[in-house]
């Protein structure tokens, strides 16, 4: 039985294909004639010739081909509206078609001008790993004896998701916007050498970015490279501190540590401590970056390395709680938060779906301007 | 008008936080700790009139290093100028004060005899001289007070206050010179009365006049027998005789069976004299106060003469009971340890009170993290900021103990 339905499904399929081959033969006969047609300037059968196939047999790149000798004869034939129309479906059948002199009939070239099938927005995915850096505004530690704590930053890795969309002012040019969910990471390294202690501070911070930039893109080719800025409002919406490290164990008091111990570093490990009474919720900061588009059939595949300068102080209550106590983390680890700014250097891999529309273009510009009263209508 | 809001507009969005426009806090607030490895407690602070500190505590290494004291002149932003330790002996500084372009220093020795250095330094501690003083075996030095002739007052006890103690009053001259020895006049060093007799401070207040401020056992009515410890004050005279003084029955703290341990005494701004300390009731404690009335330009020594005696706060544990306390213009700040959950965690009160000892603020501000953190000074600045010097067992668990500095702003918090 199973094999039965196999053979059938194969014998099915061989006959379906065989048929779409044999459809595709008797199309691209069918366009030669059409083609034939043309140049034996016999205009006005065109549309009943390749009507069946552009309903149904066409290929994109014969449609393509179909459309522009239809558009070609109907401008011929002074039939703007059926020219116009046969253009658009052109533009649908291949949106990035760019009517070109030296290959295209003149008149279909300048037919072409009055036509634009750029997205008006573009949505796009990306996700891809990031690194932080923190911009000291003030050192506000609780060491005394100045220089005695030495501060290395490590940098660490996060990540980042999110949607973003292009509002296209023209081909080349794009406002664009998104949100991204980014997990963010930095680490301080205090050596705080009069105290033979050191001490790891990692924090973890998980932020929703909000950038609002101006891109300019290439916007013709195979790999299409693009930069932009812009600014970004930064929600920081939770902080994790994690204070680890080693303390050179020579005087424990009270703490009925181990004699064994006594002249070697010690590791601790503390836990993870919830700091977003000391992290201010609303942020901005400077967005730069760029990157290339590769075509990938109507779509695109992107890379895309960005910086944000933080442009405000993340940091608030340095000693204290949300509520103006004397912050436990001051006693168990000496840790006071320093005011600083956060950098963020990210490369994201995404993916753009350019929602197409082919249209007539508008006057835009002029209208807008009217009704702005810059431009006098003329009366 | 528009375009000067959207300029303003764009000034705000492309601002960037820097420091030359956020202030910055450690100017208006910090916490500091002080010390090197090992432990380091806090003793005593002094606030410069430039602005910058010097704080006395001591300084334990290693655990088989002796203690020797700590003296630090730190900046207005609670930066290390200097720090010195001294000390071949194990030490244990109890007080400072700047007299005569000197910083003086009184600690007690570790010595077989137990007896009291009194030390100088100058102001850049450097040392200058010093001296080894004793009332006899087991001297113990509480509280130095600098007095006007440029002699010094070393208040303290003679004994061992859990079994027999008598008040100690050693004075010396400006050359730090003995007076019990080497003075015609003689000088009396002790006051013994009940068994158990500790002196804490001692205030001059005219040339021949030293109050002192401490505690006793001595049953007052009909000086004989003992009876729970009470605050204690008496004048010690001119020849520093406390024994036959007529003037001995001065005043007694009132109050119920407990014991009353005085721990700091001080004058205040308006008149008369604030006295804090821990009554414990069975197996609690208690921050007790007593202020005199503000009318008397001397000590009334009267009952009559107290006309605040208050229990402040309640519930502070047991552990090492302290509290300390400074007289501004209007109000007097008094830091207190609270032993909460056990003897080995402690956390330190701030409180606000007036000049009828009622508190200004809803509840006293508490510092502390998971270790034993203890109080040993308070001091409001001339801008109505509040400096807290304490000892604070950092680590989580608790480990090594360092000498803490706070500023703190004129509610007692760490923030603007």
């Amino acid at each position: 039985m199973g094999r039965s339905v196999l053979l059938f499904i194969v014998g099915a399929s061989l006959i379906f294909n065989g048929q779409l081959w044999a459809q595709k033969e008797n199309c691209e006969e069918t366009l030669n004639l059409a083609a034939a047609e043309f140049d034996a300037g016999r205009f006005v059968g065109l549309p009943s010739i390749l009507g069946e196939c552009l309903k149904n047999g066409f290929s994109q790149e014969q449609k393509v081909r179909a459309y522009l000798l239809l558009t070609q004869a109907y401008l011929i034939l002074d039939d703007p509206a059926s020219a116009e129309n046969s253009y658009l479906q052109l533009l649908k059948a291949d949106p990035e078609y760019i009517a070109n002199p030296t290959r295209d009939p003149i008149d279909v070239y300048y037919l072409s001008k009055k036509f634009t099938s750029t997205p008006i927005f573009t949505p796009h995915l990306m996700g891809g790993m990031n690194t932080s850096l923190p911009r000291d505004i003030y050192n506000i530690n609780t060491g005394s004896v100045p220089n005695s704590i030495s501060s290395k930053k490590v940098f660490k890795l996060g990540y980042q998701i999110g949607v973003g969309i292009d509002l296209n002012l023209s081909s080349n040019w794009s406002l664009c916007s998104g949100i991204l969910y980014s997990a963010k990471s930095f680490k301080n390294v205090l050596d705080q050498q009069n105290y033979r202690y050191e001490l790891s501070i990692t924090e973890k911070e998980s932020w929703f970015d909000i950038p609002l930039y101006l891109k300019y893109q290439v916007d013709s080719g195979k790999i299409r490279p693009f930069g932009y800025a812009g600014l970004a409002m930064n929600l920081l919406v939770n902080t994790n501190l994690t204070l680890s490290g080693t303390h050179q164990v020579d005087y424990m008091a009270a703490s009925g540590a181990n004699p064994e111990n006594l002249g070697h570093p010690q590791p601790y490990q503390g836990p993870v401590n919830p700091i977003n009474y000391k992290r201010n919720f609303l942020n901005r900061s400077l967005v730069f970056g760029g990157g290339v588009k590769y075509k990938w059939g109507k779509d695109f595949i992107y890379v895309d390395l960005r910086y944000m300068a933080g442009m405000t102080n993340l940091a608030k209550n340095s000693y204290t709680t949300s509520n103006g106590q004397f912050d436990p983390l001051l006693a168990q680890y000496g840790y006071s938060s320093n005011f600083f700014r956060l950098d963020n250097l990210s490369i994201s891999f995404g993916y753009v779906r350019p929602l197409y529309n082919p249209r007539k273009k508008k006057k835009v510009i002029s209208g807008l301007l009217e009704k702005l009263r810059f431009k006098r209508t003329k009366k | 008008m528009i375009r000067s809001f959207f300029f303003l507009f764009l000034t705000m969005l492309f601002a960037c936080d820097t420091a030359q426009n956020i202030k910055n806090p450690t100017q208006s607030y910090f916490l500091k700790y002080f010390g090197d490895e090992g432990n380091q407690t806090a003793r005593d602070l002094i606030v410069n009139s430039d602005g910058t500190f010097y704080i006395l505590g001591n300084s334990t290494q290693t655990s088989s290093s002796n203690t020797k004291v700590y003296i630090a002149h730190v900046d207005a932003l609670g930066n290390v100028i200097k720090q010195i330790t001294y000390g071949a002996l194990s030490m244990d500084a109890k007080d400072f004060e700047i007299a005569g372009g000197n910083l003086v220093i009184v600690a007690n020795r570790q010595s077989m005899a137990k007896d009291v250095l009194l030390s100088r330094y100058t102001l850049g501690l450097d040392v200058v001289d010093s001296v080894a003083l004793s009332a006899g075996p087991s001297s113990f030095a509480n509280s130095l007070t600098a007095l006007s002739d440029g002699g010094f007052i070393i208040e303290g006890y003679q004994g061992d206050t859990s079994v027999q103690s008598t008040e100690m009053h050693l004075r010396v001259s400006s050359t730090l010179t003995d007076y019990a020895t080497t003075v015609t006049t003689g000088w009396g060093n002790t006051n013994s009365i009940g068994t158990i007799a500790v002196g804490v401070k001692t205030i001059q207040q005219n040339p021949n006049t030293f109050y002192m401020f401490g505690y006793t056992n001595a049953n007052y009515s009909g000086l004989s027998g003992t009876i729970n410890k009470r605050f204690w004050t008496y004048p010690i005279p001119y020849n520093g005789s406390g024994v036959g003084n007529s003037d001995d029955p001065s005043f007694l703290s009132a109050g119920g069976a407990d014991d009353k341990i005085l721990t700091d005494a001080i004058k205040v701004k308006v008149g008369g004299y604030l006295l804090v300390g821990i009554s414990n009731s069975g197996t609690d404690g208690n921050l007790k106060a007593s202020i005199t009335s503000s009318t008397d330009t001397a000590f009334n020594f009267q009952p009559t003469g107290v006309f605040q005696d208050k229990i402040l706060l309640t519930n502070l544990g047991q552990g090492s009971p302290y509290a300390t306390a400074f007289s501004s213009t209007s109000y007097n700040f008094i830091l207190v340890n609270t032993y909460k959950t056990s003897s080995s965690k402690s956390d330190i009160l701030l409180m606000k009170v007036d000049n009828a000892l009622v508190p200004q603020w809803g509840n006293p501000v508490q510092f502390g993290g998971s270790g034993e953190d203890t109080a040993a000074a308070v001091a409001e600045l001339p801008d109505g900021h509040i400096m807290v010097l304490g000892t604070m067992q950092l680590g989580n668990p608790p480990e090594q103990k360092k000498i803490v500095l706070m500023k703190l702003n004129a509610n007692g918090q760490l923030s603007d």
